[in-house]
């Protein structure tokens, strides 16, 4: 679908649509957010719906804008990039999640915006002509992984946003989204060059 | 006339004295220090810690708490201010404390322990009859200290009138209440880590309201005092969980501690209540910039 040529980031906008959906329902977020003791067994699946809740408004808003502009620059790129980033992180994100025995409840899609950051960054660093694009693209991808990386084995967060009571980051999180996103950018790179080939 | 109007101020002047200056106090106490050591016990040295995750948790007011009243007006009878923490007040405040950590995968359960358990002065070997009788490993003893004060006012002129003593809110009323928790590992003697909650309100009340006001003003500024316990509580077993990976309770000179596994026990290590979230901040939000920047670029070249 397109406006004047220009494509419709519809893929970006239904999942913000949903997320900011499911975040203003109270009983919707309950429903849906993973929960250990809930999501032994059959629901596994809450790995991945719970990345729709957000426990915060300035969460919701940092993390589902982060989607709504990477999205959108991935998919008037290429739509396909933006699914397989997106399904990728999530993915990436759920299994971090259920297999982090430490976690007992989790909400937030800072990994799916992770993510799609990372593919953005590395398909803009890997395909543009201009030098001083790929410079920028390439250093925002390596600042993003280094900061996740830090958080992750080096402990403490430098988050600023409002995160619901006796809520912590899980930098794991932004990490596997990462390189779940840098993953698919790098891998429809490769096809890409092997099509023109 | 003159000597009339002379004689109607002066005892305006008296009366607004004599109801100004009434000033009671209601004061409730219980210390954790007096159960676990009596004068003239002898100092008992911590041990090191072993802690086998998942704990079986006590929680209970050090028992032997007073109130004393001091103090009185002659419009409020201090008698009828409230004693002591009743029985059924101490559970549903323990129940509260014990509610909000029951979902904590390291714990295996929290028991409220009446106080009628606790001998006054009862110190460790109280603690141990009840570690064997509960199967307890560790206990939360709280002490409290709440105190309530009584002003009256100007207003208490028209008490007088005796209609204004039911209707004039004339008595200024306030109540500070402080909760302090020491959480104990029983078997080593030692002080795991400290915290505290605290409340402060105030209200009007007419005289003859006053007992009541400050019965209502008590129980509700124990409730709010054990609500930000358990906060502090929440963020204090927090930070105990990250003291205790560096092997010390509480630092250099505290006594070593080690946090295993029972058997058949695969939850959580640290001390974490274990909610998590995906949040994005601002270096990540900086960083969407330097992408627009590049994107941009990329732009203008094309």
């Amino acid at each position: 679908m397109s406006v004047n040529g220009a494509r419709l980031p519809w893929l970006s906008a239904g999942f913000v649509v949903v997320a900011a959906a499911v975040s203003v329902w109270p009983e919707a977020g309950e429903a849906l957010a993973y929960r250990r003791a809930s999501a032994e067994g059959a629901g596994a699946w809450r790995a991945l719906t719970g990345q729709l809740v957000h426990g915060t408004v300035p969460m919701a808003l940092a993390d589902l804008g982060v989607i709504a502009l990477c999205g959108t620059f991935l998919e008037r790129w290429r739509r396909g990039l933006a699914l397989g980033a997106g399904l990728a992180g999530l993915l990436a994100v759920g299994i971090t999640v259920h297999g982090s025995p430490q976690v007992m409840y989790f909400d937030g899609s800072s990994g799916v915006a992770a993510s799609l950051f990372a593919a953005s960054a590395l398909w803009l660093a890997l395909t543009s002509r201009s030098s001083a694009s790929r410079v920028l693209a390439g250093f925002g991808l390596v600042l993003l992984v280094a900061k996740a990386a830090l958080e992750q084995w080096g402990g403490g967060h430098l988050s600023g946003v409002a995160l619901p009571d006796g809520a912590s980051v899980l930098p794991a999180a932004h990490l596997a989204g990462s390189v779940a996103g840098a993953c698919a950018a790098a891998w429809a790179a490769v096809v890409s060059r092997a099509d023109r080939g | 006339m003159r000597r009339s109007l002379r004689l109607l101020a002066a005892c305006t002047i008296v009366a607004l004295v004599c109801c100004g200056c009434g000033t009671i106090a209601v004061r409730k106490t219980s210390n954790v220090l007096d159960y676990l050591y009596p004068e003239g016990s002898p100092a008992i040295p911590a041990r090191d810690v072993t802690l086998t995750l998942p704990l079986r948790v006590g929680v209970a007011f050090a028992p032997g708490g007073t109130a004393t009243r001091r103090g009185a007006s002659d419009w409020v009878n201090a008698t009828a201010m409230g004693g002591e923490v009743t029985e059924a007040q101490k559970l549903a405040l323990l129940e509260r404390i014990a509610e909000a950590f029951r979902d904590r995968d390291y714990i295996a359960s929290v028991d409220p322990i009446p106080s009628l358990y606790l001998a006054p002065g009862g110190s460790f070997d109280n603690l141990d009859q009840l570690a064997q009788a509960m199967g307890l490993n560790v206990v939360v003893l709280l002490s409290y200290d709440q105190a309530q004060f009584n002003e009256t006012t100007n207003w208490s002129i028209t008490y007088w009138t005796l209609v204004g003593a039911y209707v004039v809110k004339g008595e200024n009323n306030q109540t500070q209440t402080f909760v302090d928790a020491a959480v104990y590992d029983i078997p080593s003697r030692a002080l795991l880590f400290r915290t505290a909650g605290s409340d402060v309100r105030g209200g009007r009340s007419t005289p003859v309201e006053s007992p009541e006001a400050f019965r209502a003003e008590s129980a509700k500024s124990f409730e709010e005092a054990i609500d930000d316990l358990i906060r502090n509580l929440a963020d204090g077993l927090k930070v105990f969980g990250e003291e205790a990976t560096t092997g010390r309770v509480r630092g250099q000179g505290t006594p070593e501690i080690e946090v295993k596994a029972a058997p058949g026990y695969s939850g959580v290590a640290k001390f974490e209540n274990g909610r998590y979230s995906g949040a994005l901040g601002p270096v990540e939000l900086g960083l969407v910039g330097l992408l627009v920047v590049a994107g941009l670029a990329r732009r203008r070249s094309a």
